[in-house]
């Protein structure tokens, strides 16, 4: 439950335990602090000279008042001193000031280059990485962990400056008087072991708190998500009730830190003032031993606030520090990851002379050993349409959205385009040349203009117009409230999945691709504005190769040729009437699961059904489950919802297939039909 | 078992109380909204303020008594023995152990033990002021975060469509934490600062009265210009938390649809528009850096400081104070004050967070709905006919049409399709008869009741949607079953999911239907949620069914297990479809046929097949499987569509 910003991520960091070293972590950060190395050493400067300032303030303090108790007389000392005493204080207020604003410039540029360095780095890294990631945890990364790496920078310059306030204020009673500096010190075990006690139950607390919140965030989102049906079912009133005992529990919690609170400040405020009186106490000892002047009493009260207040500073810092650096963690994590593939150095466009593709010996695996494809090979002729058919799990998805697009190469065999290997070819050349609309239909946002233009930028209106009247999109679209120029929300929560769809297509047409692969492209249209689409693409692509990963009897049957895959494997290849004359697999599967789609009476009887498995048809998508809101900031919803079944999860599925022998299935209930 | 709607009888409901306008009549403006807390709980912030007050008194007290201590020191040190004898009556036996009664004489010690009085009092007051402060102030983020969801969650669809859920919910959690933050720490320690000024003040006053005045007017003017600077960074701190949202939605975006990204090679379109937003945070983070660097009404206090220090040097040059010790409690009482600088411009931006997230809040609470609840709403008997009477509709806040002289009758009882191409109007008209919107024109009404006059929740408790986009929650089987009624005994979900086709599959799962579903649980196939949410419409019994089918399974067994749920689903109730089912059409009382938001055709298949050649364009469009010849007569019809 605790991913995507906010709390619940927030509370996976508590738990964090670094891979990596301070001193690497500093290394890696001195790739940034480098550039900034002048105003660093500014800021250093000034607070050290700052820290002198508020040690020598108290003490310039003390000397007025010796002089006072000695000589009320001495008047032009007296003015000096008050001069020194109101021109150090304006001085170290400048000075501070001109810091902050150095810093203020330092730490923006930084954050904003370490921030554009991460999301550049991210956008060209390896596909498997972005798809096993939640995109919630990504922008995490983006976003929060930076942001975390920036205050810790601004507080490591205050580090700085406390440690010399402390250093220089001890020095200083010291020299005063012995016995004041010890008395001092002993206060420091004080307050060591209360900020110890406190941050024990302080961090079992905040935890708590933070689960607390993310609960009620995630009731909260839940219920805004499904407003439509608590509206529907009336059941407005459940939800705000359930919504409230959490309410309840989140306050429960925070009250109990509100406890923890009670403590820290006024026994923090009462034991420098305890401090306070211990000193003056001591100093009445002292005065009747060996004397001490009244002014150094007074600064050795003033000191020890600056000796005791920034030591509370510091303790707690350091787990800000603590967290910055785990930030700094992560952020190196994604600099390590693994890059996209990359161009060859002597990489060429790809050609355009020759559009047959060729698979051979095609072998991959997204993880090790647990091949999703193996050895699968066959030719597509240029201008055909290929279709293919399979089971769910059977590679098809793998076949041709990702090798063929080479979002990863293939670890066995190879995939030419005319004569070019992919591995050969640029990038941007393929997939220039390649076109492909994905399983779930996703949009921008941004106008629906912008989303149809998305793949070709120079396409005019006009253009985009031309295209949604073909595929019969421009109903629609010209229903919605500003046309073409409405708003996609949120994707498009107020269009259906078959509306989103359908720009999506529109929008692949319009890029106008070489070759086409559409992944059961228009799986979310109702059937007559699909089979209107899909007259649309055969006219459209006529002669181009395209790739069709079939869910409908209408797609097949236009085929030129049939890829039927099972388990990795190509089992049958050919057209419609061949492999029906074959009579295996596909004839199989077409009379178990095509033929049906019209009107036809389906001469099976509920009884005759074996029992559904949880994996019988396995979701394309999983469902959506709010994630818990962070910091701020629009579309914090639906930070966690993943495109589609991660690798383990499909390795998993794959494997169970094995066990499961969905052939067998098949054929049993073609028996029962017969 | 199926049920007749005879049996079923009405609905009726005890409308609950109106929550929202409850709500907003009582607090009327965001100020008086935020400003309530301590209407809330008015006795426990009066206590919190009043301890609050004993120990700013204590704490200050103490403060001013380091200089009383320092100045007897002083006084006992240059008194000489004899003088001290003869003011002391002292222990004889206790000045030959020594010089200690020197100092020690009877007033410092009482003032050292009313000092470890003061704190002992500041350490306990200030606690329980802590404590009280902070309880009450979670208590009222507690109450406001529940009234803000109750009363979004009644604003009707309109606000919903135009509203991000995503941006309602960082509001609901985090823009409520800033208003409590505006409550604790900040008003807290704002008011303990305004004491603080107001006690030292007083106590200046009793020590020279020169330096009160002068005290009391500069901390004045200095917390009007500290509120004024406040005033300027507020709205950078709102800027750069949009902006931070705006850079989380712009990756977010990129890394979800990264394929789409790569397949159209547009990465470096995308980095362009993080690099835009992203260079915007970086300047107002500098802008806010550069504005609290120079932080000015900090040189107020450090004048008044120094003029005291001055001023005090003087007073005891010309002898006007007989200690210095006077001296020295002036100054500890300043250099106190001089602290508070670091923390009221903080607490002040705190404050103007509050209030300005409260408008938010407040804003988004105080939406005008286009729907109204009718005064006195009236019932009407469902079993009647449901009535079309020229409907136009727009979405709220548009001006387009998406329905147009839209009429029509359906019989109780009947089964009627729609049908009609994307962007026909289909979905509105089910939207419009569960009363989620109000049609802009004419009149939808049943046994000659219009809606308008109906009770939403009366409306919804006697209809039923089944849509297209089945949103389950993330809870167990049986509780997203029982949605529909909450009371619903084990057996009755028992014979729900029965006849939903979907009770074989909850038994073969290990917990049966105490399962969970989603993200934490098991994961559904479009099938099986499609079967659950027909057993929770099932449960629910309506008499008026709406159901959204535009897309159909692919396999067989879904696919027959689909048909036969629908088929319980749809038994004894009057039905809307929305479907492109072959079998569906065929089997229908009466089909509907939409087109651009207007009504082209009404009639039975047999009937629309032979005059609406709309009808029959969609017909040939639609996937028929070989040998089937429903079709058929329109085989001859070419190009039917205008």
């Amino acid at each position: 439950m605790s991913h995507g910003r906010g709390p619940g991520r927030a509370f996976e960091q508590d738990k964090y335990d670094r891979a990596r070293s301070t001193k690497i972590l500093l290394g890696s950060l001195w790739k940034y602090i480098r550039r900034y190395i002048k105003p660093i050493i500014l800021v250093v400067s000034i607070s050290i000279v700052y820290s002198l300032l508020s040690v020598i303030n108290p003490i310039v303090i003390g000397g007025g008042i010796n002089v006072l108790t000695e000589s009320p007389s001495a008047t032009s000392l007296l003015i000096g001193l008050t001069i020194t005493f109101f021109s150090l204080t304006l001085f170290g207020w400048i000075l501070n000031s001109l810091s902050t604003r150095i810093q203020a410039k330092m730490n923006a540029k930084m954050l904003h280059e370490v921030r554009y360095d991460l999301y550049e780095k991210l956008s060209y890294s390896d596909m498997s990485y972005l798809k096993n990631e939640q995109s919630g945890n990504i922008t995490a990364r983006v976003t929060a962990d930076t942001g975390e790496l920036a205050t810790g920078l601004l507080l490591s310059a205050a580090v700085i400056s406390q440690v010399l306030v402390i250093v220089g204020s001890f020095v200083w009673l010291m020299v005063t008087n012995w016995i004041i500096g010890v008395i001092t010190l002993a206060a420091v075990p004080f307050a060591f072991l209360m900020a110890k006690i406190l941050s024990f139950f302080a961090r079992k607390i905040v935890l708590r708190t933070r689960r607390a919140f993310g609960v009620v965030s995630g009731k909260m989102a839940e219920g805004l998500e499904g407003i439509a049906v608590a509206k529907s079912f009336n059941r407005e009133e459940e939800l705000a009730t359930e919504l409230r005992e959490l309410n309840y529990q989140h306050y429960k919690y925070s009250r109990q830190f509100g406890f923890l609170m009670m403590f820290m400040h006024p026994t923090m405020t009462a034991l420098s003032y305890g401090l306070f009186i211990a000193i003056i106490y001591a100093s009445g000892w002292i005065n009747q031993t060996t004397g001490i002047p009244l002014g150094d009493i007074y600064t050795a009260i003033q000191l020890s606030q600056s000796f005791l207040f920034p030591m509370v500073m510091l303790s707690m810092m350091f787990p800000q520090l603590e967290s910055a650096l785990g930030a700094m963690d992560r952020i190196i994590d994604i600099f390590e990851a693994k890059p996209a593939i990359a161009d060859k150095i002597d990489a060429a466009e790809l050609q355009d002379v020759d559009d047959n593709v060729h698979f051979e010996n095609v072998g991959f695996a997204y993880i090790d050993d647990t091949y999703v494809l193996k050895d699968v090979s066959f030719t597509a002729k240029a201008g055909e349409m290929v279709a293919c058919v399979g089971h769910t799990g059977a590679g098809k998805t793998t076949l041709f959205s990702s090798l063929l697009t080479r979002f990863y190469d293939v670890n066995e065999g190879s995939i030419k385009i005319g004569t070019q290997d992919i591995r050969d070819v640029k990038q941007s050349s393929l997939r220039n040349a390649i076109g492909l609309v994905t399983q779930e239909p996703f949009l921008f946002n941004g106008t629906v203009m912008e989303n149809i233009l998305y793949g070709a930028p120079s396409a005019t209106r006009e253009d985009v117009y031309t295209i949604s009247k073909r595929i019969n999109a421009d109903e629609f679209i010209e229903a919605l409230p500003q046309g073409y120029d409405t708003i996609v929300v949120e994707g498009g929560k107020k269009l259906s999945a078959g509306q989103r769809q359908i720009i999506t297509v529109a929008r692949t047409m319009l890029a106008d691709p070489r070759i086409l692969v559409l992944d059961e492209a228009t799986s979310r249209l109702d059937a007559y504005t699909e089979s209107l689409v899909q007259a649309a693409q055969r006219e459209l692509f006529k002669g181009r190769t395209t790739f069709v990963i079939a869910h409908r009897l209408s797609t097949i049957k236009d085929a030129d040729r049939i890829v039927v895959l099972e388990q990795g494997k190509l089992m049958e290849f050919g057209s419609h009437d061949e492999l029906m004359e074959l009579d295996g697999i596909y004839a199989d599967l077409y009379n178990t699961y095509y033929v049906h789609q019209g009107l036809g009476d389906i001469d099976l009887s509920i009884d005759d059904l074996d029992p559904e498995t949880i994996d019988e048809e396995i979701q394309k998508k999983p469902m959506k489950v709010p994630t818990h809101a962070g910091a701020g900031g629009p579309s914090v919803m639906g930070g966690g919802t993943g495109g589609r079944p991660d690798k383990k999860q499909m390795n998993q599925h794959f494997k169970e297939k094995k066990k499961t022998g969905k052939k067998d299935e098949v054929k049993q209930m073609k028996k029962k039909r017969g | 078992m199926a049920t007749t709607t005879h049996e079923k009888g009405q609905k009726t409901n005890n409308y609950g109380i109106d929550i929202r306008s409850t709500i907003l009549k009582k607090y009327k403006t965001s100020r008086k909204w935020f400003w309530s807390g301590f209407t809330r709980f008015p006795l426990r912030y009066l206590l919190a303020a009043i301890l609050l007050g004993v120990s700013t008194f204590s704490t200050t007290k103490t403060l001013a008594m380091v200089g009383d201590v320092l100045g007897i020191i002083q006084r006992n040190l240059s008194l000489k023995l004899t003088e001290f004898l003869s003011v002391n009556v002292v222990d004889i036996a206790a000045i030959s152990e020594g010089s200690s009664l020197i100092l020690f004489t009877p007033d410092f010690t009482r003032a050292i033990t009313w000092m470890i009085i003061y704190v002992l009092v500041a350490w306990i007051t200030l606690s329980a002021n802590i404590y009280i402060w902070a309880d009450t102030s979670f208590r009222v983020q507690r109450d406001m975060r529940q009234e803000f969801y109750e009363v979004v969650q009644d604003h009707s669809m309109a606000f919903f469509d135009v509203n991000d859920s995503g941006v309602i919910l960082s509001m609901g959690m985090n823009e409520i934490n800033q208003v409590r933050m505006a409550y604790h720490p900040a008003i807290r320690n704002l008011l303990g600062s305004v004491m603080t000024i107001i006690i030292t003040t007083a106590l200046l006053w009793t020590y020279d009265w020169i330096i009160g005045v002068v005290f009391l007017f500069s901390f004045l003017l200095y917390l009007i210009i500290a509120w004024f600077y406040a005033a300027k960074v507020g709205p950078i701190r709102q800027k750069l938390a949009t902006d931070l949202g705006k850079l989380s939605s712009i990756s977010q975006e990129m890394f979800k649809g990264v394929d789409v990204v790569r397949s159209f090679d547009n990465h470096d379109k995308e980095i362009a528009k993080f690099n835009e937003v992203s260079l915007e945070y970086a300047d107002d983070m500098r802008r806010e850096g550069y504005l609290s660097a120079f932080y000015w009404p900090a040189v107020i206090s450090i004048v008044v400081t120094a003029g005291a220090f001055a001023f005090g040097i003087y007073s005891i040059v010309i002898g006007r104070y007989n200690s210095i010790g006077i001296m020295l409690s002036i100054l500890t009482l300043l250099l106190n004050l001089n602290r508070q600088n670091f923390m009221i411009p903080q607490r002040l931006i705190m404050l103007q967070a509050g209030l300005q997230n409260s408008t938010r809040l407040w804003n988004l609470m105080d939406f005008k709905d286009p729907l109204k609840q009718p005064n006195n709403p009236i019932e009407g008997d469902w079993n009647r006919a449901v009535v079309f009477d020229k409907v136009n509709f727009a979405y709220p806040g548009t001006e387009k049409l998406v329905l147009r002289d839209v009429s029509f009758s359906i019989p109780s009882g009947a089964r009627v399709a729609l049908i009609g191409g994307p962007g026909s109007g289909k979905s509105t008209i089910l939207k419009l008869l569960l009363r989620l919107y109000d049609a802009s024109e004419g009149d939808i009404k049943i046994d000659g009741t219009n809606i308008k006059d109906m009770h939403t929740s009366y409306v919804r408790s006697n209809v039923t949607m089944v849509e297209q986009d089945i949103f389950l929650f993330s809870d167990t089987i049986r509780a997203n079953i029982a949605f529909a009624r909450p009371t619903a005994t084990d057996e009755e979900i028992r014979i729900a999911t029965e006849r939903a086709q979907i009770a074989p599959f909850i038994d073969s799962l290990r917990e049966g239907n105490q399962t969970t579903i989603g993200e934490r649980g098991v994961t559904l196939s479009g099938g099986q949620r499609q079967r659950i949410a027909i057993a929770r419409a099932l449960l629910s019994n309506p008499s008026l069914l709406l159901l959204d089918d535009s897309t159909s399974a692919v396999d067989i067994k879904t696919e027959l297990r689909l048909r036969y749920a629908m088929e319980e689903l749809m038994k004894g109730r009057t039905s809307i479809v929305v479907t492109q089912r072959l079998t569906t059409l065929v089997s229908a009382d009466l089909i509907i046929l939409m087109k651009r938001g207007e009504v082209v055709d009404i009639g039975s298949h047999s009937e629309l097949i032979k005059r609406c050649s709309d009808y029959q364009f969609m017909c040939q469009h639609l996937p028929i499987a070989e040998g089937d010849n429903v079709c058929s007569d329109t085989v001859s019809i070419e190009g039917g569509r205008d």
